[in-house]
């Protein structure tokens, strides 16, 4: 399934082409190996959200997060790169969505919602009026920052998540050998060993596939 | 060698002893490696006492980067031995008859100086290890590696931590060489059998101080990112803005971003028994350092700071943690500003010394900086230098400073306090992002992009305000958003002292630093021309945003209008 019609502008870099592989990945993970997973979440995943909308409303409505959360924990919001001073921002297809708790330094104070040193960064701003709402369904990516790849992540995962096969597999293929012996992974149902993720025919590849990553305790599969 | 009564310098500390030192006792036309010159070394005003964040070490002098006026300060131990002995400053001044090497050790029974031609060209691990061996292991040292001996632009000058490792660094302006000119090779301060100093209110200071510290603890910044990540945490935020110079400023994103992040570097120092969290000294509740360990789970250097990683990272092309950890360790050693090297090797990419990602390279090529070879020498003299001798126009510097890791054109309001501030160009110069809280200035409408001037102003007072008080700068984000933690503050400097001083009287003092520094600069023979960022960045765009740097030459002028 391929999205490449519409070329949109995301401030001078053309808008991703999203193509999605068939099957999905579930993930159950000790700790160790779930702190991996958390640290990728900084490289962007995709979602599929049923309509174009406000920051606001995809956060707090189509992924069920706390307003609360959302206005005091997330300091720091980019849309395509641009920082963003107000939730009512609005989300349209292929955009990104990165998000990132209150940062240090004059250049942290800079990116800070609505705070007192965004004229700093007054060049860069986003603003909404050069916007024009989009409709149906749209896949949006988010990137998690710091606190709140520890923070977000693991609901994110939970519900469901869509990553390039390349990144999967670098991960998956990363993996030591006690892993196996712990942690559980299956493919459309099915368990997945060492030997089983060599034979996948992901390498590099920007398909989409659906991971959801769980927490498990060591003693899972033993 | 002689003690002084503090006399007219009683009441200042960090950058406003350094400043006003310098100001009233250094010629401004003398040349930076003579004797005229002076290199002044200050603790806070509350170094060595329970103040928590308050173990930042000023040194200043007339730059040999800059050819103007120069504060640079530390983290590390020594600032708080050097209050406990009763020191408000140690002043270097004069030139040595000869090229005899000195180490000078303080204690409770005074200075002595002792010459050591030994301690010729040792690295700064080395040399502290050979203090340690002759002193024992209550010592806090202040050293210059082979980069300050042979008094180079962007010598820095070492500071040991609590684990007495050199790596803390005065880092820019080239403060080590002006320290490798006095002869010079490392002080050892030695506290033993001296109390911790005492307020003159102990009560009021004491819960001045608890409420200081609540306040840090409980804030996002203080009590949770910088103590998970380090300041490297900025990595991706300041990427996804488009910010990151990459490859000597051609563009503002780098790919390799997430191979040496803040939550990268923090994952691979827990993976191997190293620290993601850590104090660089005594007293400190942030924690924002770390202890990074090689592939072998063996010590290989501090946690890489953000400048640190974005300069050898990203605007190198690099994105090869441990090749940028290890270019930090060669830096920290060879007593280098990590800014001024990364900027450098920039430039020498640019020149097609090596090829943008060769980390095996630019390690080689801060190699030959340590050996002290003619192309050492040429690169350790910085990246001003650099792009003369190469013939390279994207030069980034103010000054003949390397710009620190954000691009000017992306975040325009930085690059004004780049181009203006004494200091050449200077993250830290702009830093104090307390501003309204403080009302220097009066408020700041954030909704008109004209503040961005004002802003650089205020910034810049505050900045030298608070670096007057020797409190480590990270304290300004609780100020900014906690009125009661900025209150505990001044409550604490009053209760120490017996004072009764408001916020306008700290900015005043703020004022009165950035008027001594910019004097000294233009009695130096600098004017406005010098406060101006490279043409470069008004005419090459910079992708994702495709911006330049668009603030006024008149705008600039402005920023200094009191």
């Amino acid at each position: 399934m391929a999205f490449c019609e519409n070329s949109a502008d995301k401030v001078g870099q053309p808008a991703p082409c999203i193509t999605v592989a068939s099957g999905t990945l579930v993930l159950l993970l000790p700790a160790q190996y779930f702190q991996r997973l958390l640290a990728l979440l900084q490289q962007g995943f995709w979602l599929r959200v049923p309509a174009a909308g406000s920051i606001e409303t995809l956060f707090c409505h189509s992924w069920g997060l706390s307003p609360v959360y959302l206005a005091s924990r997330i300091q720091t919001i980019f849309l395509n790169g641009q920082p963003v001073d107000s939730v009512a921002a609005l989300v349209g297809d292929r955009d990104t969505l990165a998000l990132s708790a209150a940062m240090p330094g004059l250049v942290g104070a800079t990116f800070r919602k609505g705070g007192v040193c965004a004229p700093l960064r007054a060049g860069i701003t986003h603003r909404n009026e050069t916007r024009s709402p989009a409709t149906g369904p749209c896949w949006v990516q988010v990137k998690l920052f710091n606190l709140l790849c520890q923070e977000l992540g693991p609901h994110f995962l939970a519900r469901g998540i869509w990553w390039p096969q390349g990144l999967v597999l670098t991960f998956l293929q990363g993996l030591p050998a006690v892993f196996w012996t712990v942690g559980q992974v299956f493919l459309d149902g099915r368990p997945l060993d060492a030997p089983a993720v060599a034979r996948l025919p992901w390498h590099q590849g920007t398909e989409l596939v659906g991971v959801t990553g769980r927490l498990c305790s060591e003693a899972a599969v033993s | 060698m002689r003690t002084e009564p503090v006399g007219d310098y009683a009441g200042l500390g960090g950058r406003a002893m350094t400043t006003t030192v310098v100001a009233l006792e250094v010629p401004p036309s003398c040349h930076p490696l003579g004797a005229a010159n002076k290199l002044v070394i200050a603790p806070g005003l509350l170094s060595g006492s329970l103040a928590a964040m308050s173990g930042r070490l000023s040194v200043g002098c007339k730059s040999p980067l800059t050819g103007g006026i120069k504060e640079s300060n530390a983290g590390g131990q020594p600032a708080q031995v050097l209050a406990r002995l009763g020191y408000a400053a140690i002043v270097l001044e004069g030139k040595p008859p000869d090229d005899t090497l000195y180490k000078i050790v303080i204690n409770k029974d005074g200075v002595n100086f002792i010459p050591d031609n030994s301690l010729k060209m040792l690295g700064n691990y080395d040399v502290v290890a050979r203090m340690q061996q002759e002193f024992g292991d209550k010592i806090a040292c202040i050293s210059i590696g082979p980069a300050g001996e042979m008094k180079l632009g962007a010598a820095s000058i070492a500071c040991t931590d609590m684990e007495l490792r050199p790596t803390r660094h005065c880092g820019r302006g080239g403060v080590g060489a002006v320290m490798g000119s006095k002869g010079v090779k490392v002080i050892v301060l030695d506290d033993s059998g001296l109390d911790l100093r005492r307020a003159k209110d102990p009560e009021k200071f004491r819960e001045a101080n608890r409420q200081f510290v609540a306040g840090l603890k409980k804030h996002p910044i203080t009590g949770e990112a910088l103590p998970a990540y380090g300041t490297n945490v900025l990595a991706n935020i300041v990427n996804e803005a488009g910010a990151y110079p990459t490859n000597n400023f051609s563009t503002g994103r780098f790919a390799g971003v997430h191979n040496i992040s803040g939550e990268t570097a923090a994952e691979l120092e827990k993976a191997r028994g190293g620290l993601a969290t850590h104090g660089c000294h005594r007293g400190c509740t942030i924690r924002c350092s770390g202890i990074y360990h090689d592939k072998s789970h063996n010590y290989l250097t501090k946690q890489p700071e953000y400048e640190t990683v974005w300069a050898h990272g990203a605007n190198c092309g690099i994105d090869d943690m441990d090749a940028v950890a290890m270019l930090d360790r060669l830096d920290d050693d060879f007593g280098l500003d990590t800014i001024e090297m990364g900027a450098t090797i920039g430039v020498a990419m640019e020149a097609g010394l090596i090829r943008f990602g060769d980390a095996e390279g630019a390690i080689n090529l801060l190699k030959e900086v340590g050996k002290g070879s003619y192309l050492g020498r040429i690169l350790g003299s910085g990246a001003a230098v650099a792009g003369k001798v190469f013939g390279v126009e994207r030069v980034p510097v103010v000054k003949n400073q390397a710009l620190p890791a954000y691009d000017p054109r992306a975040v325009q309001g930085i690059g004004v306090t780049y181009a203006t501030s004494p200091m050449g160009a200077d993250h830290t110069a702009g830093y104090a992002v307390a501003t309204n809280l403080l009302k220097v200035g009066g408020d700041v409408d954030p909704l008109k992009p004209e503040g961005q001037v004002e802003l650089s102003r205020n910034l810049q007072i505050a900045t030298a305000a608070l670096d007057s008080t020797g409190m480590c700068l990270f304290v300004a984000f609780a100020l900014l958003d906690q009125p009661e933690t900025f209150q505990a503050l001044i409550d604490m400097i009053n209760a120490f002292y017996g004072l009764s001083m408001t916020a306008d009287d700290v900015m005043a003092l703020g004022k009165k630093v950035l008027k001594l520094e910019r004097d000294f600069n233009r009695r130096a023979g600098f004017s406005k021309e010098q406060d101006r960022l490279p043409d470069f960045f008004k005419k090459e765009i910079l992708p994702p945003h495709n911006v330049t740097f668009t603030v006024t030459d008149e705008e600039l002028d402005a920023v200094f209008n009191f």
